[in-house]
This record gives C-alpha cells, structure tokens and sequence, in this order.
C-alpha cells in the first residue's frame, strides 16, 4: 500500500492533474463566492440602475474570468498597449496612462486564494497579501496575470516581503515610500521615486531603442482623465451624506472597488450616470434603507471584493453604511492632484504630494492626520456608529484602534472592532456581534 | 473671477499708481508699506516707508525724531488695515517678480524651491538689512567713528535694495544702474546693490518672490500680524494635509498645512496672496478673515474648476447623460 | 393574569424563564441544550407552562435569544443575548446600588455590557473567538485536573500561593496546567491559577470597554466562587453575584416581551 503511494508521488504527471485540479476547485470557489455576493447585491430591489455597470464589472473579472476583455479592446490590442499591475494606492496611476500602459488594482479579497498564499508565507501575515500571492502563483484568473508588470509601494511590513516573494513569479518594480512623510527629505526621496517609475515606465512601453517619453502633454491628459474621475466619486461621497440614504454603502463600496478593473474614463461615464440617478432620488420617495437606520462608517482594513462579509453583514442588520475610510473606498479617490502651472515639474511635484501627503495609510507615523479625517467624516455624515474592521495580521490598523476608539468615546459615537480574515466560518458569531451592535444603535438612536 | 485674476488686477493698478502716478500729480505720502521707490523721480506716486524712516534717522534731530513718530503711526494703521496684503496685491516690486514668474509659467519651465536648510540660513538676511537701515544711518547721524565712512552711507538699506535699481528702468531712467564711484565705500555699497539686482531678476524667473523673504520691511510688518484685520485661518479638522498649499506658496511656508492646532495660520512671512485658499480642495479648510468676518473660503468646486484637474468636457458629458438617463 | 417567557438557548444550557405582570418571576427552569435545541425548548416550555398552570391564553410574548434563539420557533421574536442580558440586568441586581456593568461568563463566550439607568446598552465587548476567557476554558482545565467544574470554586478557595497561568490559549494552558502537576504543585494553587487567569483576561475587556461603575457577575461562571473572588482581586472591588445568574438572559427577554420592544430597532 504504502509503496503504491510513493509510485503515485513520483508520477509527476499525477502530480500535474492534481495541482490542475487544485486549481480548478480553488477557481470554482472563486466564482461561487463572487458570483453569491453579486446575487445578494442584485437580490435588492431598491438596486440604482446604475449600479449594472459596476456589478457588470466585478462580474467579467472574478466570475467569468475576463479582466483582459474589460481592459482590451479590440483597439487596445492594436496598440498593443501594457498592463500595470498597482497593490496600494499609492502607485500614480496618471505616470501608467501618460506612458500608454494601463494600470489595474490587484490587493487580493478572495478566501480561496488566501488559502493557497498560506502556504507561501508566515501564518500571521494577513489575508490580503496571503490572497495577492495566492492568485499571482496560482496564476487562477487573467486579472493578475494579464500583468506585464506589478508596482509594489513598501508600505507595510507584508506589503514590501510580498514584493520580495512575488518577484519570483513576475515583473515586479518595488516603489519605496517614507513611512515619516512631512520631512523635506523623505518627500524629496519620493519625488526622485517617482522621477524613477516614470523612467521605467517610458522605457518599459516604448519601442525597441526608442523610448516612450511621458511629456506634459500626456501627463497633463492623465491627470484630467484621473480628475474626472475623482470628480465623479467625489459627487458620490457627497450624495451619500444625505439624512435619508440614497444607495446602500454595500454598493456604493463596489462602484468605488470597480474603478480597479477597468480604464478611468469609461468609469467616470458610468459613475456619473450613477450620480445622476441618486441625485433625483435625494429627497425622494424612496429611501435606500429605513430613515430610522443607524448610520454606520466602517473605518480600518480595506473590504476588498470579493470579501463583502463585513459589508453584507451590517447592512443584513438593519443598518446603512453611510460611509467607510478605507484605501479601497472613499480613499481611494478623494484627494485630487493640485498643479497650477502646465510645467512637468509642477506635475510631477503634485503628483508626489497628493500619493503620500493626504494619505492616512497607518503605514505612515505618525499618522495624526487619520484621526482629523475620520472626526471629519463623522461629522459630515452624521454617523452613529463606527465598525473598526480589522483583517487578521494588520497590526499598523489594529494599532491605531485605540487612538481612534479614544476620538470617537469624545464624539459619544460607539465604536465596534471586528477582527477576522476571508474565511466565513466565524459568519455567526460575527452575526451576534453585529446584530447587538446595530441594536444598540438603534435605541440610542431612538433615545436621542 | 478668481482671486489671482482680481490680485493682477490689484497689481497691476497699484504698480501703475505708485510708479506714474506722480505724473497725474499723486502723493500718497512717505510711509507707505510697499516699495514705492523715490528713486524712480517724478512719476511716483507715494514714498516707500523704509526711505524716510532712514533719512529721518540720519538727520537725527528733535524735529526729525518728532516726524518719525508721526510716519511711523500712519505707516501701522495701514499695516493694521491690511496686514501683509500689502506685499501680496500692491508692492511694485511684488508686481514685477511676478511678472518674472507668469513669463517662466509661460514658457512651462519648472521652478525652483531651495531646501530647508538653505531658506533658514537665509532668514537672517532681512535681519541684517533690517539693522543696516535701523543703525546705520544713526551712525550717519552721531558719526562717533569713521565719520568719512558714515557720510557715504546715506540710505545704506536703499543703496543695497534691488528696487532702487531696477524700479527706475520702468520709467526709462538708467542713471540709478551705475557703479557710484565716490569713495570706497559707495562702490562698495553700490556693487553689492547692482550684484542683488541682478540676483534677484534671475532668482524671481526661477524662484517665486525670490525677493521678499529678506525684505527688511516685509520683517517690520510682519509684527503686526497679531492685530492686524486681515489673517489666514485654518479649520485643522477639515485640513487632509494634502500639500497643494504649500506648492502653491510663493514665499515656501510649510507651516499652513502641518499647523493642526491654532487657527490662526498667518505666518510671519506670509504675504497674504490667498493662493493657498484658491487651490485648496477641500471646503472652508481655510478662509481668509476681515475683522473676524470671513471674506473668502476655500472649496472643493473652485478647485476643480481653477486647476482644470477636471477635463473640459465634465460638463458636456453630464448634460449628455442626463438627457441619455430621461430617455430611458 | 398575563405571564411573558424568555427563552435563552445557550451552548450548554437552555434557559427558561416566565415573569408576570408585575415583573415577577413567575417560574424558570434550566436544562442542558441538547442536540436539537428547537424540540428541547418546545417540550421543556410546554413542561414549564403546566408546571406554572399557565393556558396558552394567559401568554403574551415569548421572546428567544443566545446563539439558537432563530431556531427556537415557539417564540415570537428574537433578540441578540446582549440585548436581552441588559435588559434583565437591572432585574437581576435586586435593587443594588450603582449596579451598571454585567459581566456574563458563559459556556461558549463571555461579555460585557455597559448599560444606562433604563437597562439599555451603552457600550458592549464579546469574547466569542477563543476558549480561553469562557466557561469552555474551566470545563477544559477541571477534565485534565480530574474534578468537576462545580468542584472548582471551593477548591480555588483554599489555595494559599496561587500559581500563574501565561497561556492565553486554552490548548496551552491545557499543557501548562500538566506540567505543573508534573512538578508536584498542590490542585488548589493550580486551579487558583486558572481562576486569576481567567478573570485577568475578562476584565481587561471589561476595562477597555469602559468600566466605570459597580460589577454584577452572571452566567454560569458567577456561580463558582473562587472565580467571583479572583474577579474581585482583578478589578479591585466587590462584585455582585445575582440570585439566578444563569437566568439574566431569559428573564431579561421575558421583560422586553412584556414592555413590547422586542423588535431590534
């Protein structure tokens, strides 16, 4: 028997169909898990319109497996234009599009792959880098390895080995970020950073000894592309400090998530259709959750799609989520570039300061600045409760939790912490938590 | 229209005001807070404060000590009035460094931002000035020692100040760039003056208001922010530190975007431009108050709008989609 | 008269309590959950019903909570146990002065609830992820020292130098607690050990939540005194231990059916 074993071990052609087999299950999973979150999203009556797009978006990328089809078209094929790969916010996007190259999001939100990724780093490390590295040596879906080449901030600590591991598997240019950003050095260092990537990029999609010179031009275009953008999801964030909510924070969370997968110009239109349907409905007849509903901002790690646990679960509840300080949400494009004059340099200047400076990544310290922008937000979107969410293995987030409970203890506004990671076996108790959370708000809420 | 159009605008008439003016027979008096330079002649319209304040010390009478009392209260209540802004919406010279800058802007050249370091080791030049004309012409009134030298200082401050050399040529007068070849002391003197000119013509094409920092005068004033009507306020909570006011800053103060606790952000230096408030995006993080009243906000919108960060055709495309929206 | 019912289906034991009108106790009842806490309960209540000589006329709501408190179908509504425990928090203290902290040491998790003067939660931590800090964690340790749990707090009593448990985790101070049989230290310094753990763990939730005012301890924990004595070493005051804790959750149910706010909201 054991012999046996050993016989089918050796056979490297067994071996074959098994890891094809992994990985066709791992990729099954994907999709179910993606594909039930949509549903549950679909499943709302009160769903805008609008959001088809976005919901469209996520999907062609995770369920079908088409993040290629989403980002090249027929005639981006005839340009035979690069894919750039960013984990973090902090990569410039404009420097991707003035070189021609096209920039997606990776940052992982999958439970299968993170399943896969334990295996490659330390147990602690958090779900999001463990599901990145997951779906990069899986190679399970087109998104990331449609990639010519990932741009890796350092901004945490499992962010900066993630770049050591993942240059293994493929292109990887690492992007060195001070983690003390006010000091005149450290914001020159980024700049010279920046200046580096910018190389890069030109020589990496220009043609054979030719280089691809971003010019202001080109940048100045990308960065109006960008703003276009920002735009539009600044009219989000502003729609959705309403009194009677218009969009679930559920939704509003993917529109935001979607901008990852797909070119920024042919968001903003659909974004701006978004708008404009929640705008007719502000003061309308037809709330997106109970008046009476707590209001709630989620602040901490990231919920990245497909892990809409959290996000599912609050509102499941009772509760709206009026609004959430993550980098995948409202972060990710509140903070404009701001260039006055059309010289590079100004650009370029801009360009640096808005990736670090208005950044409230905990991975910088210190990082006061966290604290006014979430007091600000509360205030602005007349919050009752906060839930901290915190991944498992995010210590900088987890760290900052005091800090932020003691602000919030000032604002009278309650504060939950629910640490967890992509697995959905904690669901119920999360279910109690939330459930008793939500309750309690409504009573104060009732009191007031 | 914006305020960096209406500040041209306000410049621009000042500049025309304080350097033609004489011709239309206007004297707006000698102790204006502004480099209104007697050396341009005829055509001024008013007499830059540092000017008398140096040629009332080195007559260093009783009488002339009397009329500096008098100078010197006028010149605080126009201080009072408008703090800085003087610098910022009326200095001639103001006007022409930034003419320097829109000509580099023009061209789309880069500008230069001098580090740190480099910027505190300069912040004692307008002390340095400062006490040249404060001292000097005491010496020149009292000449204990040297009294040769110190007849040859006359005006040492303006001797030194680029204005005087480069004011005049607007009006077609080049007499003033000229090595003054008395004794060795105005050669000296007049050097090391058309050596600063020259500095800062090409410092304020590379560098914006290359020369106020070290305006001695600009030091003087800067005393009065405290009670001044005019300040720079700051609403810490709203602030993302995002930057884009310091970048904007044509006198490089950092302090308006790391201050988070005082709401009071007009820094010594501060001209009081209001660039900071025009690219701030982020609504009523900082405003601008008279007399407590706010008389200018920052937001969000005017940004997009001024930095055309946001394309041209936003609006087309929501006309577009509202109209394709109705169809449905 | 009309009489109300709270159902507490909890990990180990479901819990039953009736009060009537006038926020009387009518009659309880407590027995092990089982595999099927649906048919328990209906049985068990039924049971309880013409133990009381109540006729299904005579009740008004019946409302569930704890962990099997959706599938408990003979009650009306459900509410989530933090609710219910602050609502039968001020029941529970009899009158004590200055009572507006629970601390509830159950078979699965442990809370702590913060409450207003009307019995309404101001603040709430769980413990619901990890054995250690729950009943769980006593069950664990007393199988390996060979005593029964109710055994415990007696014991624990008499330990003159308490040992020190490190673990936080209820597998390593499995472990922990072995070797220090192994080393020959004396059952009621170990189990002293474990209470002082246990306690320390609970209470430093209880003080990141917030803990101002006088403490009631409930659940099945509050009746192991040797664990009331090292939470009241712990947070250095004296800690109220109600008359049923184990009831709080049920009766506070019983009492939000019959003031009508069962509905979360």
């Amino acid at each position: 028997m054991e012999m046996e074993n050993k016989a089918i071990r050796k056979d490297p052609e067994n071996t074959l169909t098994r890891s094809r087999k992994r990985k066709e299950r791992l990729l099954k999973g994907l999709v179910n898990s993606s594909w039930s979150v949509l549903e549950e999203l679909e499943a709302n009556p009160g769903l805008p319109n609008g959001m088809a797009y976005f919901i469209d978006v996520m999907k062609e990328a995770f369920s079908n497996n088409g993040a290629h089809r989403l980002l090249v078209s027929p005639e981006n094929k005839k340009d035979g234009r690069r894919i750039v790969g960013a984990y973090c916010i902090m990569v410039p996007e404009e420097l991707i599009y003035a070189a021609g190259a096209v920039p997606v999001r990776l940052c992982g939100g999958s439970y299968e792959t993170s399943l896969a990724g334990d295996e490659l780093v330390p147990r602690d490390t958090c779900p999001v880098v463990k599901s990145s590295i997951g779906f990069t040596s899986l190679d399970l879906i087109s998104l990331y390895s449609m990639c010519d080449a990932v741009i890796i901030p350092t901004t945490c600590d499992a962010k900066r080995k993630m770049g050591e591991e993942l240059s293994k598997l493929t292109e990887v240019w690492m992007l060195e970020v001070p983690h003390i950003k006010d000091g005149e050095g450290a914001r020159r260092q980024w700049l010279q950073q920046l200046y580096i990537l910018k190389k890069n990029l030109e020589s990496f999609t220009g043609k054979r000894f030719m280089k691809r010179k971003i010019g202001r031009k080109a940048l100045g275009a990308s960065i109006r592309m960008i703003g276009d953008a920002q735009y539009q999801a600044r009219r989000l964030y502003d729609i959705r400090k309403s009194a009677t909510p218009v969009i679930l924070g559920r939704e509003a969370m993917l529109a935001i998530n979607a901008y990852g997968f797909v070119e920024a110009d042919r968001w903003t239109d659909a974004m701006a259709r978004l708008n404009d349907e929640l705008e007719v409905r502000v003061g309308g007849k037809a709330p997106a959750a109970r008046r009476r509903a707590p209001r709630i901002m989620i602040a901490g790690c990231p919920p990245i799609f497909p892990n809409w646990k959290i996000p599912l679960l609050i509102e499941e509840m009772g509760a709206v989520i009026v609004t959430d300080e993550s980098c995948m949400g409202n972060r990710y494009l509140y903070d404009p570039v701001g260039h006055t004059e059309n010289s590079l340099t100004d650009m370029m200047v801009g360009l640096a300061a808005r990736y670090i400076m208005p950044c409230v990544c905990p991975s910088f310290a210190p990082n006061e600045d966290r604290l006014f922008r979430l007091l600000q937000m509360a205030e602005e979107f007349a919050v009752d409760g906060v839930v901290y969410h915190v991944l498992k293995g995010c210590v900088i987030y987890d760290f900052e939790l005091a800090r932020v409970e003691k602000i919030m203890k000032e604002k009278d506004i309650p504060l939950m912490r629910i640490e967890t990671d992509y697995s959905p076996e904690d669901l119920e108790q999360l279910r109690t938590r939330v459930e008793a959370f939500v309750e309690m708000l409504g009573t104060k809420k009732k009191n007031r | 229209m914006t305020v960096t159009k209406l500040r041209w605008i306000v410049l621009t008439i000042s500049f025309i005001l304080l350097i033609l003016g004489g011709w239309a027979g206007l004297d707006l008096g000698g102790y204006l807070p502004a480099y209104a330079c007697p050396f341009v002649g005829s055509s001024r319209g008013g007499v830059c404060f540092f000017f008398r304040l140096q040629w009332i010390l080195a007559a260093g009478t009783i009488e002339a000590f009397q009329a500096l009392g008098k100078h010197l209260i006028f010149f605080s209540i126009l201080v009072i009035l408008i703090g800085r802004a003087w610098c910022g919406w009326i200095c001639p010279f103001g006007f022409i460094q930034d003419l320097l800058d829109l000509v580099r802007r023009k061209l789309k050249i880069g500008y230069l931002r001098f580090p740190e370091r480099l910027r505190d080791g300069l912040g004692i030049v307008k002390w340095v000035f400062f006490f040249i004309a404060l001292l000097i012409p005491l010496w020149v009134a009292y000449p204990l020692l040297a009294p040769s030298v110190a007849a040859d200082l006359r005006q040492p401050f303006c001797t030194l100040c680029p204005g005087k050399y480069i004011l005049p040529l607007v009006v077609g007068d080049t007499g003033d760039v000229a090595v003054d070849f008395q004794s060795a002391t105005t050669i000296t003197m007049s050097v090391l003056g058309l050596v600063f000119s020259v500095i800062t013509i090409g410092g304020a094409f590379f560098k914006k208001r290359f020369w106020c920092p070290y305006c001695p005068m600009g030091l003087l004033m800067s005393w009065y922010k405290k009670i001044a009507f005019i300040k720079l306020k700051k609403e810490s909570q709203k602030c993302t530190m995002c930057e884009v006011c310091y970048n904007v800053c044509p006198v490089d103060i950092e302090q308006v975007f790391k201050e988070r606790e005082r709401e009071d952000v007009t820094f010594s230096d501060c001209i009081l431009c209001m660039k900071c408030i025009e690219y701030c995006p982020e609504d009523d993080a900082l405003r601008a108050t008279f007399l407590g009243k706010s008389i200018y906000r920052s937001t969000r919108k005017g940004f997009s709008e001024r930095l055309r960060t946001v394309s041209a055709s936003l609006k087309k495309r929501k006309k577009e989609s509202l109209e394709h929206g109705n169809g449905k | 008269m009309k009489y109300f019912g709270g159902i507490d289906a909890g990990s180990t034991y479901l819990k039953m309590a009736v009060v009537n009108g006038e926020n009387d106790l009518a009659g309880y009842h407590v027995v092990p959950t089982g595999i099927d806490c649906r048919s328990t309960a209906r049985n068990e209540f039924d049971e309880l019903m013409k133990r009381l000589g109540v006729s299904p006329d005579d009740m008004g709501a019946v409302i569930s909570t704890g962990y099997g408190r959706r599938r408990i179908d003979i009650a009306h509504e459900n509410v989530t146990e933090i609710k219910a425990h602050a609502a039968g928090t001020l029941w529970t203290a009899n009158g004590e002065k200055g009572i507006r902290t629970l601390i509830d040491i159950g078979g699965q998790d442990s809370k702590v609830i913060m409450i207003n003067e009307w019995g309404e939660t101001e603040n709430f931590a769980m413990n619901d992820k990890c054995a250690a800090g729950t009943g769980r964690f006593l069950e664990v340790l007393a199988r390996v020292l060979d005593m029964e749990v109710v055994e415990l707090g007696p014991s624990s009593l008499q330990a003159e130098k308490p040992c020190r448990i490190n673990s936080l985790c209820a597998v390593f101070a499995e472990s922990e607690v072995i070797s220090l049989l192994a080393r020959g230290e004396d059952r009621k310094n170990i189990i002293a050990g474990i209470h002082a753990s246990l306690a320390k763990r609970i209470s430093s939730m209880a003080k990141r939540a917030g803990l101002t005012s006088r403490v009631m301890l409930t659940g099945g924990g509050a009746l192991n005194p040797g664990l009331v004595a090292a939470f009241e070493d712990e947070l250095m005051m004296d800690i109220y231990v109600a008359r049923n804790p184990q009831l709080n959750g049920a009766i506070g149910a019983a009492l939000l059916g019959k003031n009508g706010n069962g509905s979360s909201g």
